[in-house]
This record gives structure tokens, sequence and C-alpha cells, in this order.
């Protein structure tokens, strides 16, 4: 199935949109849990945790479901399709795992954030794992982007399938 | 002249190499979460909840 025009180019640019987003708000995060990770003043570790916590539901929840939503719906309305190329097949592949680990990851930032309230003024514990967790998550969007660039070949056996299909001459 | 992912006699194509090695990354990425976990390391979903 393929959209119009219009549609194909509103879905892209959601796609475009929602992804750089989703990278430059991973790079907040990245540098925050670094301040966080490294600071001994509790006060700036405390707002930190509690930043990071609204970061995550406001900013990076949303953004990460539009850009896999946006990608699967422009993978459709396009001749990419979504199992054709081996390069869609990977990118959504990280695409599902940055999301799912997102989302299971708030429940910890919750946590940390909980801690930070009610310590309120004294020390609270200090973790590195928002930085390790918020390192990966750009190591693996930044996987995605090379992939979005670059499209290296490949055809899954379905797209090749589909691709003889479209060749065999018709009666 | 070797074509990369060509079909092999008219069949389908292969899964290229790139492919494979981010497969093989994965699974190793996979192990050492598993043997982490197995070890008692302190790590992965069940911390998240």
């Amino acid at each position: 199935m393929t959209a119009p025009p219009v549609v194909r180019k509103a879905t892209l640019t959601l796609h475009v949109t929602s992804s750089v987003g989703w990278l430059g708000a991973v790079v907040v995060a990245v540098a925050l849990s670094a301040v966080v990770a490294g600071s001994s003043d509790a006060q700036l570790v405390r707002a930190g945790y509690l930043v990071l916590d609204r970061i995550g539901w406001w900013v990076l929840v949303p953004l990460a479901v539009a850009s896999l939503v946006s990608g699967v719906l422009q993978s459709l309305l396009t001749p990419w399709g979504l199992v054709r190329h081996w390069w869609v097949v990977v990118k959504l592949v990280l695409t599902v795992l940055a999301t799912g680990v997102l989302l299971l990851y708030t429940g910890t930032l919750g946590r940390l954030a909980a801690t930070a309230r009610i310590a309120d003024g004294s020390a609270v514990p200090l973790s590195s794992s928002p930085l390790v967790h918020s390192l990966g998550a750009l190591v693996v969007l930044l996987g995605a982007v090379v992939l979005s660039v670059h499209k290296p070949r490949g055809l899954t056996r379905y797209g090749w399938r589909m691709q003889q299909a479209g060749r065999a001459p018709r009666a | 002249m070797v074509i990369r992912n060509a079909p092999q006699h008219g069949g389908p194509p292969r899964t290229p190499r790139w492919v494979v090695a981010l497969a093989v990354v994965a699974g190793l990425l996979l192990l050492l979460l598993l043997a982490g976990a197995l070890l008692g390391v302190d790590h992965g979903p069940g911390l998240h909840s």
C-alpha cells in the first residue's frame, strides 16, 4: 500500500521530528545523569533525579512512542514496507527495544525521584544507573540514525518474494 | 566480480553480513545479561518495577 505524497510527507515529517527530538532529549539525559553521578552536592543530586523523572514521562516516552508509531506508519505507507528490507527490520527492532527499556526504566526514575523527594536536604544515594542507561539509549539511537542515512542493501526473504511477484509477467 | 547477498541459483538472497554481525553482538549482550543475572549482579527489568 502506497499513500498519496502529502500523507507520506506528513508522516515523514512527524517521524524525523520525533526521532530527532528523542535523540536530543537522550543527550540532555546523558548530560544530566553525568552531573548527578559525579556530584557531591545533595541538593544538585536531588534536583537531577526529579528532573530526570519529569523528562522521562513528559519528553522521552512521548517522543519514543511518536517515533515508533510514525516509523511503522511511514514504512507501511511507502514502498519500503515494514519487513521487506533488513535495515527497516533492524531499525524497528532497535526502536522497539529502546522504547521497551525506556518504559521499564521510568519505574527506576520514579523510585529515584521519590527518594529525592523524601530526602529533603539530606544526602540522597548516588546512582550511575541513569548514566549507563542513557548512554546505552544514545548508542542504540545513533545506530538507528546510521541505518536511516545509509540504508544498507539487503532484502529479506519476504521482500525478495514480493519483488519477484512484482516482476512476474501478468497474464 | 562477486555480488554480495546475490540470490543463490535463483533462490532468495542470503542474510547480509552486517545483519549477522549485529545479531551476534545482540546475542553476546544477551548472554552477558543472563550471566550477570545468574551470578547475582543487580540489573534487569526486575529492578525497574
